[in-house]
């Protein structure tokens, strides 16, 4: 009797043992999850930390931080925090702690191992180094988050470790993750130097340099159309000197410049930029605006012509290529060309005034009444000028915007002037 | 406050003796030089005002010590009227005092003035003087009395563009010296435009302005030179240059040079030995940051701080860039080991300019010397991390490629904004002492008092050699080796005898002296602590 007794005694001990440890464990586990965890205040100290970091008020930054672990001792986050901090004031052993601290909290942690990778290997501890970029790059693939920047780091230690086909592939990898990114292509272009591959070296420098020209030319487009063109021009001769031949960067400075009635300047870089991409129908468009605003009648017809002849055939071409006719004393295919121009476009007005004017002068007052009538028609109720000066790259928007745009009133005048002028005419009829 | 900071400098410097390190002080008064550097400032923000001056160590009257040379800068046009500054010429007395000789020696230029550099140009046996300005450059012949004669019409090297820094070697190895002066951007101080950052009036930086086109003057031997910067592949436009410095990189025999370009990727122009240059910057490694970033390149020096037989190179940066040091792997390549040595967490906060590599503590190996200061006057309003008077670093070669900060050890906390440095020893004490410039400001005599505890060798080329010498010093299972250089790190000039730290040796096993005509000069078992003069 006693045996079952004592069995079931000891069975009901053997049971409870166990959940003894399962309750004390889910304590444990609790008080990790709760120290662990973030709590409000946790949250908005380590807000204040990261504005002071980006404020360089490392002091403050400290305080925030060390208030955050003070509250949440296991909170990863703020470890990584911390070990930022201490990367930023080139204390790199008390950042590798820190980090270090911040994987042992959280094995999956990426931001801990990629960050405790760049400690390490400005410690010039590369094993250590290619071992957190390692393990950094594996939780990206795992978590699907795309990281270029560990990639990256994790090829310069190879790169340093001389394992260079290891970090080719590195290099490779970040540069598909983020194609504009120019610091692989440098790195990666050193090593294959150093493989003795110098023509993909070469090629990948100028990869690197285009790269990194384009970089600064969507900053500079970006500025010009915030209207800061002295900005947009600074970053643009900065693209150039990084790559003297960059055909986007002239692209951009032939239409700022046109846009600015630079005219000079906007025939140059034209002219440069078709040379290099000799395809480029809407440049030879601006080359051509540019040009007859310089006098250069000749130039500008054969860049017009040649844009008309290929895919620029706008309505804004028609009408350059007659001012550029009537530049030449050529009112007959000025007329022609404007008359084009408007029938592409039956709203635009501007082409109407100035083939009306033009017919005013090859004596056609009917016809030009009859112009006129049509550009007082289809006189656009508003304008509203684009707050992009570059109008998006849009090139007829471009040069339409550079037009002489007449006003309603002086539409009217024209229209009276042909109006009497064909009087005159009818009246002199036998 | 400052003077409990001043307190515990002088008790740091005091421990640092007490430990029988080496530290410098400050010993300008009383070495009476009384140079004070003028830049034109009159709260206009001219860009010019912050380029700052360089300074030359030159024995100008060839009695074995070295003179001192500072450059100075000049009133603008629109500076109130005042004195014209010029530069200055201090003969060393010898007894750790020094004279000024400018009226006498005739080498006052009162033109806005940068840098200078230092060769024998004529190879009559004395040292001549090259100086860089904001217009014309002028070169002043050593008359070996005591006096100099501007000779630059004659001599045909009066290049108008912006010069910065120079430097002479004999790259074409023809027997004499030719010249690289490094341009900067073309300027004017009359139409500049008005720079701000967040709205703040500041001085402009050299992005807003054209790089200039370096010169590079062949000497043709008759007093001439000739300008074969466009033969010789130099002539750059892109290039915004501040420093430069001559080095064989490559080990063929042939001087390399180097650019530091201010915003603008730096040039390594390998010499091809026929008298052109290849620009391989890029290729090697050495262009830009590590991350392949465009730096602000200031000065730069070569020196072999690993003792691997391979100039190494250092170059310095503006602020929150770091001072990028280029280890020479060999093969051609370079690698940025700025922090694994040490040195890139500390110059990162600062802005540096002359750098020069040089044994402070003779313990056979290169330590790291960088003036630093910022170039915006009001830089704590743009920046509440930065000001303009910063203080200079040493790093101390500590063997494996790493460096250690100890400037406030030795005394050099103090905060100038400095540029020039160049080192040399001026009291014949046996260790390296350091002359620095500030911007607008007092120069400093910095005397190294007990680096001369370890064992030391000088080796004295005939100064008609000098510049371009090639000297190893062999101690045990170390090597070291130095090129002596005609101008290095920002705008500077040291001294023309090579100096090497050889630790507890107490004999130089073997000495090699390589002189730039080829010709090889071998000694053994040479006794420490002295200078000796070599000559092929």
């Amino acid at each position: 009797m006693t045996a079952p007794t004592g069995t079931l005694h000891m069975s009901a001990h053997a049971t409870s043992r166990p959940l003894v440890h399962l309750a004390r464990a889910l304590t444990v586990a609790c008080v990790l999850l709760c120290l662990g965890a973030a709590d409000a205040g946790t949250r908005r100290a380590l807000s204040r930390a990261e504005i002071a970091l980006r404020q360089k008020d490392y002091a403050e930054a400290h305080r925030s931080i060390d208030e955050a672990i003070a509250r949440s001792p296991l909170h990863t986050p703020a470890h990584v925090q911390l070990g930022i901090l201490y990367l930023r004031q080139g204390e790199l052993r008390e950042a590798a702690a820190s980090l270090t601290r911040a994987t042992e909290l959280d094995p999956d942690s990426f931001s801990a191992r990629y960050h405790l990778g760049l400690a390490l290997l400005r410690l010039g501890d590369l094993d250590a180094a290619h071992a957190a970029f390692s393990r950094a790059v594996r939780l990206a693939v795992r978590q699907k988050a795309e990281h270029p920047l560990a990639f990256y780091h994790l090829g310069m230690t190879l790169s340093r470790l001389e394992r260079y086909d290891e970090a080719a592939d590195a290099f490779r990898s970040a540069v598909d993750l983020d194609a504009d990114m120019p610091s692989p292509y440098y790195q990666w272009a050193n090593v294959e130097l150093r493989r003795g591959n110098r023509e993909d070296g070469r090629v990948l420098l100028a990869r690197f340099r285009s790269v990194k020209a384009q970089k600064r030319i969507r900053q500079a487009i970006s500025r010009a159309r915030q209207g800061n063109s002295d900005r947009a021009l600074q970053l643009l001769e900065r693209a150039l000197e990084m790559d003297r031949e960059h055909p986007s960067a002239f692209h951009v400075l032939a239409l700022l410049a046109f846009a600015e009635g630079r005219w000079d300047d906007a025939a140059r870089h034209a002219r440069h930029y078709v040379t290099l991409r000799p395809g480029a129908d809407d440049m030879q468009v601006i080359l051509g605006a540019a040009l007859r605003r310089v006098g250069e009648a000749g130039a500008a017809m054969r860049a017009l012509t040649s844009a008309i002849q290929g895919a620029a055939d706008h309505p804004e071409t028609r009408y350059e290529l007659g001012e550029a006719f009537l530049l030449a004393d050529d009112a007959e295919n000025a007329a022609l060309s404007l008359r084009q121009a408007g029938a592409k476009d039956p709203t635009f007005y501007q082409a109407a005034y100035r083939l009306g004017a033009v017919l005013l002068d090859l004596d056609r007052p009917a016809q030009a009444a009859g112009v006129l009538r049509g550009a007082i028609a289809r006189y656009p109720r508003e304008q509203a000028p684009s707050d992009d000066m570059l109008y998006g790259g849009n090139v007829p928007r471009l040069v339409r915007a550079a037009m002489p745009a007449p006003t309603l009133e002086e539409c009217r005048l024209a229209l009276s002037d042909a109006l009497k002028h064909a009087a005159m005419q009818d009246e002199a009829r036998p | 406050m400052t003077i409990t900071r001043h307190c515990a400098l002088v008790l740091l410097c005091v421990c640092a003796v007490a430990r029988g390190e080496a530290v410098f002080t400050d010993v300008t008064a009383e070495a009476g030089i009384d140079f004070r550097h003028f830049d034109g400032r009159n709260g206009q923000y001219h860009f010019i005002e912050t380029l700052g001056s360089g300074v030359a160590w030159i024995d100008y009257d060839g009695d074995g010590d070295d003179d001192l040379y500072f450059v100075n800068g000049a009133r603008l046009y629109d500076t109130p009227p005042g004195p014209a500054p010029t530069n200055a010429l201090y003969r060393n007395d010898g007894d750790g005092t020094f004279t000024d000789v400018t009226a006498s020696a005739g080498v006052g230029h009162a033109g806005y003035g940068h840098g200078a550099c230092v060769g024998d140009v004529d190879g009559d046996g004395d040292l001549d003087l090259y100086v860089t300005n904001y217009g014309p450059n002028a070169l002043y012949r050593n008359d070996g009395d005591g006096s100099f004669t501007d000779i630059t019409t004659a001599a045909g090297v009066g290049d108008d563009a912006w010069g910065a820094s120079c430097a002479f070697a004999d790259y074409d190895l023809d027997g004499d010296l030719d010249l690289y002066v490094v341009n900067y951007v073309t300027y004017d101080p009359e139409n500049e435009p008005p720079c701000q950052v967040d709205g703040i009036r500041v001085h402009c930086t050299p992005k807003r302005f054209r790089g200039a086109a370096d010169v590079l003057y062949r000497n043709s031997g008759d007093g001439a030179f000739e300008d074969v910067s466009e033969a010789a592949g130099i002539a750059n436009t892109g290039g915004k240059g501040l420093g430069v410095c001559w080095g064989d990189y490559d080990g063929d025999g042939y001087p390399d040079a180097y650019v530091a370009n201010d915003t603008v990727e730096n040039y390594l122009y390998r010499n091809a030995g026929d008298g052109s240059f290849t620009e391989e910057a890029f290729m090697v490694g050495a262009a830009l940051s590590e991350h392949g970033e465009m730096e602000s390149g200031m000065g730069v020096d070569w020196g072999d701080y690993d003792n691997d037989g391979l100039p190494d190179l250092i170059v310095t940066n503006f602020q929150e860039q770091v001072a990028t040091l280029y280890h020479n792997d060999g093969g051609g390549f370079f690698t940025d080991v700025s922090y694994p040595s040490g040195t890139g967490v500390h110059t990162f906060s600062t802005l540096g300019w002359s750098a020069v590599f040089f044994d402070y503590d003779h313990d056979g190996l290169k330590d790291l010397f960088v003036a630093n200061g910022h170039i915006y006057p009001n830089a704590h309003e743009v920046d509440h991390t930065a000001s303009y008077e910063q203080p200079n670093h040493l790093f101390q070669g500590m063997g494996h490629g790493a460096f250690e900060d100890i400037s406030e050890r030795v005394g050099l906390s103090g905060r100038e904004s400095s540029r020039g440095a160049a080192v040399a020893d001026y009291d014949l004490d046996g260790d390296l002492d350091i002359v620095v410039t500030n911007s607008n400001g007092p120069a400093r005599l910095l005397r190294n008092d007990g680096g001369n505890a370890g064992g030391w060798i000088q080796v004295a080329p005939p100064l008609r050699l000098a510049v371009g010498t090639r000297v190893e010093v062999g101690t045990g299972d170390i090597t070291q080796s130095a090129v002596v250089k005609g101008g290095q790190g920002y705008m500077s000039q040291g001294s023309l005898i090579a100096h090497f730290g050889v630790g507890a040796a107490e004999v130089i096993d073997l000495l090699r002296v390589t002189f730039p005509d080829g010709s090889v000069v071998v000694r053994e078992d040479v006794a420490v602590n002295q200078r000796i003069g070599v000559s092929p």
